[in-house]
């Protein structure tokens, strides 16, 4: 299903081929912003966040390239148990569900649009959530998760382009993952350095951003 | 940072392989982060499995051996290990009476730890968690569940591990490494910070003439940065957070460890040991057991943390039971 826009088609939905193109897109995304990464965690942890998350989606992108699956939900959830199983920390958990979940909702489909995309982040985000205890305000991922997935739902509900909606959603996360730059650690080990975390974004928040602005983009390219 | 390492992606296995050539009687390396018990599984017998990050030495893989853990996993310095090498620790440990798993509170090692046992159940392997929470510093006696693990987990791992190798039951060993659990406090001190080889920085800062009391064993914030007081002044403030948490009473009995956090030399730690057995003499506590040396560092820290467990018949028969592991031998 495509729509016509400005003389070229965009996706109005994702197949398995486009969530492994985005996967593999994003662990180079990762690989490049790896010092940056580390920089942000040595601000309120042990400095190895961007190096531990470029070793776990190298490895899932690896493992997703030797996949002919065309099922989003086995792409997914190969990815989610890659990055669970090669990670460590709370980081490989919690970055494992995002996939997993969203993987869970998604078993057996061969394409997935707008709606189900809203459904299956929002599934990832509630589970996220009850794993790590967090809420919005505690200068986690779910600062950037939750108002992506807010946006998403309300794209879906006014019937914007799957192209806009992710675009929102975008937007939407890097507006919470600034936030996160004036906020207290309330979990994990960075909750006992307490206001000495102001000042610094949060370096899960700021992955979540880049994984839904490299979708955004992704959807562009297809 | 001044380190003799390799690449500092590497340390950690790199650690585990000389490890295991030194110790190559009492462990195997049965994969790249973990290291069993020669002898693992041990038909009958509950399978003690403990973990958590590497960064620690001697902390856990140090007490893989008989009287103690069957076996230890590690994940990066400081960084929970995966599920996949906590499974490996499984297997190496199962000798068909189930498995208890053995960590600090960390919400990383829980979160690892609690996928490995979802599916070690589902593959049949019968298991149960204790985690340790003694660290005073870090939650209100109320929200003791909140608490972080320090050294502790090395008397929840002897008891646990001297009672399983009696071949009790699962449900035994879980009831008697709570117990140790639940009657042990820990408090620490640092006086300088230490650097983990990936980020090369320093945990915290802290000024040439002051010391941090309650740190965390990671660089977590303490409760308070005072000036340097001397041996006798820390050890005093020590013994009284932690008797006092653990609401000790004239009569009873403690096993002790002042436990150096990595820099802090042994001659120090027996000066601090010497105040500390005074004070408990004087508040008519009794010392069974007194161990003094290195149990869970932080790398480089300078700094020392003592923890009492309060001791009744079962608990001392257990931590006075036969050991012999790399790190404590009984």
């Amino acid at each position: 299903m495509t729509k016509l826009l400005a003389g070229r088609s965009v996706a109005e939905t994702l197949d398995s081929l486009g969530f492994k193109r985005f996967l593999i897109e994003l662990a180079s995304q990762i690989s490049r912003a790896k010092n940056e990464l580390d920089a942000m965690d040595s601000a309120c942890g042990d400095g190895d966040f961007g190096s531990t998350m470029t070793r776990a989606f190298g490895q899932a992108a690896k493992t997703l390239a030797q996949s002919s699956s065309n099922d989003v939900g086995a792409i997914l959830t190969l990815a989610g148990t890659s990055i669970l199983s090669s990670a460590g920390g709370a980081s490989g958990p919690l970055f494992g569900a995002l996939f997993r979940e969203s993987g869970s909702l998604a078993k057996g489909k061969r394409e997935v649009g707008l709606q189900d995309l809203a459904s299956m982040l929002e599934r990832s985000n509630q589970k996220i959530r009850l794993m790590g205890g967090a809420a919005v305000g505690d200068k986690t991922l779910i600062d950037a998760l939750e108002p992506a997935v807010s946006s998403l739902k309300e794209s879906a509900h006014s019937g914007v382009s799957l192209d806009e909606a992710l675009h929102r959603a975008a937007d939407s996360a890097k507006a919470g993952c600034d936030s996160t730059k004036q906020m207290v650690a309330k979990h994990g080990r960075a909750r006992y350095l307490g206001e000495q975390t102001i000042g610094f974004v949060d370096p899960g928040a700021y992955l979540v951003c880049l994984a839904i602005t490299t979708l955004a983009m992704s959807i562009k390219r297809n | 940072m001044k380190k003799l390492i390799n690449d500092p992606s590497n340390v950690t296995v790199e650690s585990i392989e000389g490890f295991t050539l030194a110790y190559s009687r009492i462990v195997k390396q049965v994969a790249p982060h973990v290291v069993a018990r020669v002898d693992a599984p041990i038909s009958g017998k509950v399978g003690v499995v403990v973990g958590g990050g590497s960064g620690h030495e001697p902390l856990f893989l140090g007490w893989v051996g008989l009287g103690m853990a069957d076996a230890a996993v590690l994940g990066e310095v400081f960084t929970s290990p995966a599920p996949p090498p906590i499974l490996e620790a499984v297997k190496a440990a199962n000798g068909g009476r189930g498995v208890l798993f053995i960590y600090g509170n960390y919400a990383g090692d829980k979160m690892n730890f609690d996928l490995a046992a979802d599916v070690a159940r589902e593959v049949g392997v019968e298991n149960q968690t204790v985690r340790v929470w003694d660290d005073v510093a870090s939650a209100p006696p109320e929200r003791i569940e909140e608490r972080r693990g320090l050294a502790a987990d090395f008397f929840v791992i002897k008891v646990a591990g001297g009672m399983a190798e009696t071949r009790s039951s699962l449900q035994e060993v879980v009831r008697v490494a709570e117990k140790a659990r639940d009657n042990s406090r820990t408090f620490a001190v640092a006086l300088s910070p230490a650097t983990v080889p990936t980020s090369g920085k320093p945990t915290f800062t802290i000024g040439e003439n002051e010391m941090y009391f309650g740190i965390g064993a990671h660089g977590e914030k303490g409760i308070e940065k005072t000036t340097l007081l001397s041996a006798d002044e820390t050890a005093k403030a020590l013994t009284e957070a932690v008797a006092d948490d653990l609401s000790l009473r004239d009569g009873d009995e403690v096993n002790m460890i002042v436990n150096g956090y990595g820099a802090t030399t042994l001659m120090e730690l027996f000066i601090v040991n010497r105040k500390v057995h005074e004070i408990l003499q004087n508040l008519h506590v009794r010392i069974n057991r007194t161990e003094v040396g290195n149990f869970l560092t932080t790398q480089e820290m300078a700094g020392c943390s003592l923890t009492l467990m309060r001791l009744d018949d079962e608990l001392k028969k257990y931590c006075d039971a036969h050991a012999f592991t790399p790190a404590y031998r009984l």
